[in-house]
């Protein structure tokens, strides 16, 4: 009895599996097809591949100018909150000081309040600055906002990781460091940062990978098509669809929006999956 | 095998080296403590200031705007107490969404954390096991838009789904899946499709770190694998699964991309299918002409930390048990 449940329940986890690499398979060869073969052979490899749905999907559907926003927004955002992050949670992971616990913590209940909680007084603060600049620059860019925005939002479970991350690094090091000499700022910069390379590391790409995916603030602040982000793009290049029923095309904005995220889990996947459960063990 | 796992025991050791160090304060060690103090504030500093301008203080922004009636910047607040709390009550489009956020979080709950326990526990011993788990894993970190997109023609009248239904012989199986009156039911599919592989991973994280030896006594006492997991693995892992409780809660009742992709070419989804996060967007910000209802929608925000505290103090309370070390 209880043999046969393993055994179901095995064959269950396979084809659970299997179903996942079929869909992603379905998704690269539905992208390649015209549209009267995605309905009439949905089974079948494309006829021929038709590489030019990458090609309108990239330029008439702009998943191209969508991808490079993307790629600037994600990137610098992620760099600059590790880098506010990090000495951040050095000093929180290593010095027992009165304020770090309640610091800390402070930092952590960001990681239970809810987008929904600060989005309003996020979105009008945002257009007030817009407008401010404008009127006195001329000039104002939605996607700074966006990019500060996502550095604010991703600051607490980066502080979390990374805090967790310092604590675990051996003292013996910073010791020796002051002991040769070298100032609290050249220690942090030389010897804790080299040490804590894996955790930033992780820290960082479970940013990117939050960012990338990140629709609903994208939503809200960018309201020109030009400076949209990708999956903004790929919500676009959907309504259009309805019109031109090009679904090859439209999946191949869904593989260009997935593809990095893919490439980067088989290359770092390990990583990701350490990383993002960091917080349960402890 | 994970950092994690390994933290447990480097951070007592930093623990005991730190109160050897205290014990025992040379002169440059002192010279050291006092460096880092001079620094304390200026690494912390900077993001303390971010987060608080553009994080913690919109949340209470966000708290004071409820009592409000506003369209937004240009619009003159009026204070109007708690009248958009009541509202909130009275909105039978609010108590659907709210009704609908709590089926996402009990039945999609149950649903996932059964199926991951049974997962973990039959992967923990299956050849391919790094392989499989990554694969469950991988939904997790797709975009829900694309997804959306994806099963939007996966789940097509005529689309694949439909079309092997019917070509396998069930055809009475073949549905509209995306009917304003089942697309409800379809996301809730989808969120334990996308989202189980996640649990998956952490309850495997929380019984990776239970020694061998444990399982070995058990055996050798007799216990087939079920009973193997009743007495070791469930208490040992007793915290890991309480704290994954904690999430799934947290993260459940932000569930927003995933049900906006469903409905991405229309305005708004349909009623029957708005989670709170939706149906605060439509009420603010989003679709065509947008409302900028401000003081309403703050209100559901509230409503929603509130939320999250309550359930996620009351799920430590049932969840509390005795620590078991080892």
């Amino acid at each position: 009895m209880s043999k046969l449940l393993v055994r179901t329940a095995r064959s269950f986890v396979w084809l659970w599996a299997a179903s996942n690499v079929f869909l992603f398979a379905w998704i690269a060869f539905t992208s390649l097809k015209d549209s009267r073969e995605v309905f009439d052979s949905p089974l079948n490899l494309p006829a021929s591949p038709r590489w030019g749905n990458y090609e309108s999907a990239w330029t008439v559907s702009q998943m191209g100018e969508g991808f490079l926003n993307s790629v600037a927004i994600v990137a610098a955002a992620s760099v600059t909150t590790i880098a506010l992050a990090a000495p951040a949670a050095y000093m929180l992971g290593r010095r027992d000081t009165r304020t770090a616990g309640p610091l800390t913590t402070f930092f952590a209940v960001g990681m239970g309040i809810p987008l929904q909680a600060v989005i309003i007084p996020i979105f009008v603060l945002t257009q007030k600055v817009s407008l401010m600049f404008s009127d006195t620059f001329g000039w104002w860019d939605d996607r700074i906002s966006l990019y500060v925005i996502y550095v604010a939002m991703s600051l607490p479970f980066s502080i979390f990781l990374l805090t967790g991350f310092f604590r675990t690094l051996p003292p013996e090091m910073e010791e020796a460091a002051a002991l040769d000499g070298a100032g609290g700022l050249r220690t942090f910069a030389k010897i804790m940062l080299p040490l804590a390379q894996p955790g930033l590391i992780t820290a960082l790409i479970l940013t990117v990978v939050s960012l990338w995916n990140e629709t609903l603030l994208a939503l809200m602040l960018i309201v020109e098509n030009d400076k949209y982000t990708l999956p903004q793009a790929l919500l676009g290049l959907y309504q259009t669809m309805q019109y031109t029923s090009n679904w090859g095309g439209l999946f191949a904005g869904v593989v260009i929006v997935v593809l990095p995220i893919i490439i980067i889990y088989t290359w770092l996947g390990s990583r990701i999956m350490e990383g993002m459960t960091v917080g349960a063990g402890k | 095998m994970t950092d994690n796992i390994a933290s447990g025991g480097a951070a007592t050791a930093a623990q005991t080296a730190r109160s050897s160090r205290r014990s025992a304060p040379s002169k440059q060690v002192g010279a050291l403590s006092r460096q880092r103090s001079k620094l304390y504030w200026p690494f912390i500093a900077p993001a303390l200031v971010v987060y608080l301008a553009l994080f913690f203080g919109p949340a209470l922004a966000g708290f004071w705007i409820s009592f409000q009636s506003w369209r937004g910047s240009g619009d003159q607040m009026q204070f109007v107490g708690t009248r958009n709390y009541v509202r909130l009550w009275n909105d039978t489009a609010f108590m659907t969404a709210f009704g609908n956020s709590m089926k996402i979080l009990v039945i999609c709950g149950v649903v996932i954390f059964v199926l991951a326990f049974l997962i973990s526990a039959v992967l923990r011993e299956m050849r391919f096991r790094k392989g499989l788990q990554a694969l469950l894993f991988l939904p997790y970190i797709i975009s829900p838009i694309a997804i959306g997109v994806g099963l939007g023609l996966l789940l097509d009248p005529n689309g694949l789904f439909n079309t092997g239904l019917r070509g396998i012989g069930l055809s009475s199986l073949a549905k509209p899946w995306l009917s304003p009156d089942r697309l409800f039911a379809t996301i809730l599919i989808g969120i334990v499709w996308v989202t189980t592989g996640f649990y998956v991973m952490l309850l495997m994280a929380g019984a990776d770190r239970i020694p061998g030896y444990f399982y070995e006594d058990s055996q050798l006492a007799g216990a087939n694998k079920f009973q193997q997991w009743w007495y070791v693995t469930l208490p040992l892992s007793w915290d890991v699964i309480a704290i994954s409780a904690v999430l799934w809660v947290i993260n459940s009742l932000k569930i927003f991309e995933f049900v906006y992709a469903f409905t991405g070419t229309t305005d708004a989804p349909p009623e029957q299918a708005r989670t709170v996060p939706i149906y605060q967007f439509v009420m603010t910000m989003g679709g065509r002409n947008p409302a900028y209802q401000m003081g309403y929608g703050s209100a559901m925000g509230v409503v929603m930390v509130a939320l999250v505290v309550v359930l996620v103090v009351l799920v430590r309370r049932v969840m509390r048990r005795e620590a078991v070390t080892y």
